[in-house]
């Protein structure tokens, strides 16, 4: 190797981006070539002062807290509902204890109302598929809010149906699930008035608050978030639905 | 080495949060190598952040984390950062001119007056990293993500989308011109006299040489 070779080729060395036999012989060059060696660790020299200086800058507290809100805000939209179906199924469980002893007790929301007639009607559903995801694109563009259709998790569904209807005047989207051992119907609408707190029991697990209730004889579970109401409707036994909504999703 | 996969699973944002962790002093200090402004850099790098997160299904397991962010934000940099500072491109336009001018003539110049001693060292970082600012874009990133953050030359490729071979000219060019541009400053500070004869030169620079073998 000469002393040309030697100069272009002592980069790439320091780059480690050369040939096992190149740098062999760009070695060996340097051993006896006094002048290459020198530009050699002139070199290396420069590189050294760049990655110190480069070392000297770290990114500032601001940014890093920054960042961590950009990924709860992910982790809360990734997880959106998810999250609170366990807490519903807690509620649930114990709400049907209580409610063993006492049989009922007063409609805190109207539109539950509603919400069980239609889980009682079986009413005829524009997207009947066994994909969640194909409901989720559904409603995608027809309604003016994010609806999130959860995926059961154990429990088999045999199909997930969908479409919009209408509760107290109100567009929401509808979601049917059927299962071996019944259905599960699960609403998302708009309600931004203030809340109806009069006759009910608010659960609070995690940061939400969930209210459960019998209503028609259907266990109904209900809780709001950015002024999205979410609503579901059960006549699946106890622990079928506790099985639900044990999702795989965590 | 396996990396984790990153799939749809909440679990994966933990693992996508620590090695973000791992690197965010990197993607900071190449960010505001691009930007030359602390909060623009700032700006641009949570930016990365919200593109890498929506996209880290495309995130292949077994390659380099460190790589695929720095493409993020190198394309996220030169397809909107760089449109946001157009006026800042036209004045960087003036002196990219006087950049490659310097280069021509100066480097000649630079290494026939370069000194033994060991300027280099007594360089301050801020010094070195203002210099650093100077050069012109195309040869700045490559020089960052080569000699501050050790990316290979595919990987640098990949992030600028030009070939290797046009990532290592410009690299070679650009390492002349800051050394160039940091010898300028060592002069200035007093650090070396400039009045060195060229033939005591010790380092021996690749455009010297292959002239003179031109000449003779």
């Amino acid at each position: 190797m000469n002393c040309d070779e030697a100069l272009r080729t002592i980069p790439w060395l320091l780059d480690d981006e050369i040939e096992p036999a190149a740098a062999v012989e760009l070695e060996a060059h340097l051993n006896h070539c006094a002048a290459c060696r020198e530009a050699y660790e002139h070199e290396g020299r420069f590189r050294l002062v760049l990655r110190r200086a480069a070392a000297s800058v770290t990114a500032p507290p601001a940014l890093r807290s920054r960042l961590r809100e950009v990924l709860d805000a992910e982790r809360r939209r990734q997880n959106g509902i998810y999250q609170l179906w366990p807490a519903v199924a807690a509620a649930v469980i114990l709400l049907a204890f209580i409610w063993r002893g006492t049989g009922g007790a007063l409609s805190w929301a109207p539109e539950l109302e509603a919400a069980a007639a239609r889980h009682a009607q079986n009413l005829p559903m524009d997207v009947v598929t066994a994909d969640v995801g194909q409901v989720q694109r559904f409603f995608s563009d027809r309604l003016p809010f994010a609806v999130h259709v959860p995926r059961m998790g154990n429990e088999p569904v045999a199909e997930v149906a969908g479409r919009i209807t209408q509760l107290n005047n109100r567009d929401a989207a509808y979601v049917r699930y059927q299962m071996p051992r019944g259905r599960m119907s699960f609403f998302v609408y708009e309600d931004n008035r203030p809340e109806l707190n009069e006759g009910t029991a608010f659960y609070q697990i995690g940061k939400q608050r969930v209210q459960v209730q019998r209503v028609r004889g259907f266990t109904v579970a209900r809780w709001r978030s950015a002024g999205v109401v979410y609503s579901v409707v059960t006549d699946l036994p106890e622990s079928d639905f506790v099985k639900a909504m044990d999702l795989g999703e965590r | 080495m396996a990396w984790p996969r990153f799939g749809k699973k909440t679990s994966n944002l933990d693992d996508f949060e620590a090695l973000l962790e791992a690197h965010l002093d990197g993607l900071f200090r190449v960010a505001l190598r691009y930007t030359r402004d602390r909060a623009q850099a700032e700006d641009l790098v949570q930016d990365t952040v919200v593109r890498a997160l929506r996209f880290r299904d495309k995130f292949e397991p077994g390659t380099n984390f460190k790589a695929w962010t720095y493409t993020i934000l190198t394309h996220t940099f030169i397809h909107k950062y760089r449109r946001q500072k157009r006026e800042h491109e036209i004045l960087e336009g003036a002196s990219r001119a006087d950049a490659l001018r310097q280069l021509s003539s100066e480097v000649t110049r630079d290494t026939a007056t370069r000194p033994e001693e060991v300027y280099l060292d007594r360089m301050l970082s801020d010094e070195v990293l203002a210099a650093l600012d100077q050069l012109p874009e195309e040869f700045r990133t490559v020089v960052v993500l080569c000699d501050l953050e050790g990316l290979s030359y595919k990987e640098i490729a990949d992030a600028v989308g030009s070939p290797v071979g046009t990532v290592m000219s410009r690299l070679y060019r650009g390492r002349r011109l800051l050394e160039s541009k940091l010898h300028a400053l060592a002069v200035e500070r007093g650090i070396v006299r400039p009045d060195r004869d060229a033939a005591k030169a010790g380092v021996v620079d690749m455009s010297v040489f292959l002239r003179r073998r031109k000449d003779g």
